[in-house]
């Protein structure tokens, strides 16, 4: 645990050093966001309807990409090695990296959400079990990143590769989050899908942090 | 005897040794089950000549599953033991396995069209099967990303026992969800629900595109196996 904490405070102190990295994320998320009114028209009923599903697709869109960046930095700094050498436990650096990763995207995501959900027209004051419903969906797709991520080091064209091995796994918490959306415009009980995207949560960390040590230690021992 | 059978050169005596044997007994079979399945075997009675769409599409469908399964099985024999043998196989499973997802999903849509009315729908075993297309592209696109392609074997691996995640899914989708496929009508309790004039081509195809495939996939690791012969040679000389 104190070393999962010492992980997390060395990868939040240099994500806060690199703010500017936080704030593209966001404007890649916003401008995906405006593309979605220009192509379907600005009819507010249709925007509302869509709405949810909307934010979804340009929350999963935007991220995708930056997974490939997760653990690259350290690997071509070497620290991964480091660690390795020093018999530290892997799987736990890459759960920290992973939350650590998590709260740095998705906690801007949910602050601009309300401005987000003015401009498409969602009532405000649905806002809370959005973010909820989003912020479980988001903790998922990190680890999934993770897992693309660790396996993809060292790849020719790593970005888009990881984005073709995530997007396939990434659908079940695609269908839950947006089926809490439908559940949440429809005012029927949201509750099943939030345990729902929890259960798959509760899946992937048990999945991914042996799969993520596994794709870190492949890579650093065939180089 | 997996030992037995797992050595690299036992291997390509016996599979050269029952290769010849095993095309000759394919081809038969293919053309035998063709010739059921396209001309003596009876129209249906509401689908017509359409019905004969199925002798093809549903034997793919088992095999691009099942090759899945086998890709999932050389992967964790390749993971835990590190066999070579078992990731050469993984290696030429995964693009023959793509081939045979590809058949399903275009001849499902061609017998989607005159009967549903529409190539496509969005619903459980059509999307979950489009989705065993995309791991089978991520495996091929993942072992294939390195610059020495043996650094891909373990990442691929991984992610191929991954995906067995979506196997049950598709197998189950008809019966978990209601959709405009048809649920299950050969492996289902209370038997079969075919009359034994459409089973038998099927039967016969089914076997012709297993032996296919083992015969498709014995020729690509056999091909592997000189490949690699030949460039440990090419370094030592």
């Amino acid at each position: 645990m104190l070393i999962f904490w010492h992980y997390f405070k060395r990868e939040f102190e240099i994500s806060i050093s690199q703010a500017t990295d936080i704030l593209s994320q966001i404007g890649f998320f916003m401008l995906i966001m405006v593309l979605f009114p220009l192509a379907l028209g600005p009819d507010p009923d249709q925007l509302k309807q869509f709405g949810i599903a909307i934010i979804w697709i340009a929350a999963f869109v935007s991220i995708v990409p930056a997974y490939e960046r997760l653990f690259s930095d350290d690997y071509t700094h070497g620290f991964i090695e480091k660690a390795l050498h020093n018999a530290q436990p892997l799987g736990c650096y890459a759960a920290a990296k992973c939350f650590c990763f998590f709260l740095v995207t998705t906690v801007p995501l949910l602050i601009i959400l309300p401005v987000i959900c003015l401009m498409i027209g969602i009532n405000s004051s649905l806002y809370f079990e959005i973010a909820l419903s989003l912020l479980l969906g988001m903790l998922g797709m990190t680890l999934l990143g993770g897992i693309a991520s660790g396996l993809v080091l060292g790849a020719r064209r790593a970005a888009i590769l990881g984005a073709v091995l995530i997007l396939p796994l990434s659908l079940p918490i695609l269908i839950f989050g947006t089926m809490s959306g439908l559940a949440l415009m429809e005012s029927e009980p949201i509750k099943p899908h939030l345990y729902l995207l929890i259960a798959l949560d509760l899946c992937l960390i048990v999945i991914s942090i042996p799969a993520m040590q596994l794709g870190l230690k492949n890579a650093i021992e065939n180089d | 005897m997996f030992d037995y059978f797992a050595n690299p050169t036992r291997f390509s005596k016996i599979a050269r040794l029952i290769l010849p044997w095993l095309e000759i007994i394919s081809v038969a079979c293919l053309g035998y089950g063709l010739y059921l399945a396209l001309l003596s075997s009876p129209a249906d009675y509401q689908q017509g000549d359409a019905v004969r769409i199925m002798y093809i599409h549903v034997p793919a469908a088992w095999i691009a599953l099942s090759s899945y399964l086998l890709l999932g099985i050389c992967a964790f024999f390749f993971l835990i033991w590190r066999h070579p043998l078992a990731e050469i196989a993984a290696r030429s499973i995964a693009p023959i396995g793509t081939g045979f997802a590809v058949i399903t999903l275009i001849t499902g849509s061609l017998w989607g069209k005159p009967i549903w009315g529409v190539w496509w729908v969005w619903d459980g075993r059509l999307t979950s099967m489009l989705i065993l297309f995309f791991f089978f592209v991520g495996y091929l696109a993942l072992s294939n990303a390195f610059e020495q392609t043996e650094r891909g074997a373990r990442p691929a691996a991984i992610l191929a026992l991954i995906g067995c995640i979506n196997l049950p899914i598709v197998k189950f989708s008809v019966d978990w969800w209601h959709t405009l496929h048809q649920p299950a009508s050969i492996m289902r309790s209370g038997g079969i629900a075919i009359d034994s004039s459409m089973l038998w081509p099927l039967f016969t195809l089914f076997v012709a595109f297993q032996l296919l495939f083992i015969v498709i996939v014995l020729t690509r690791m056999l091909t592997v196996l000189n490949e690699r012969k030949l460039q440990s040679r090419m370094i030592r000389s």
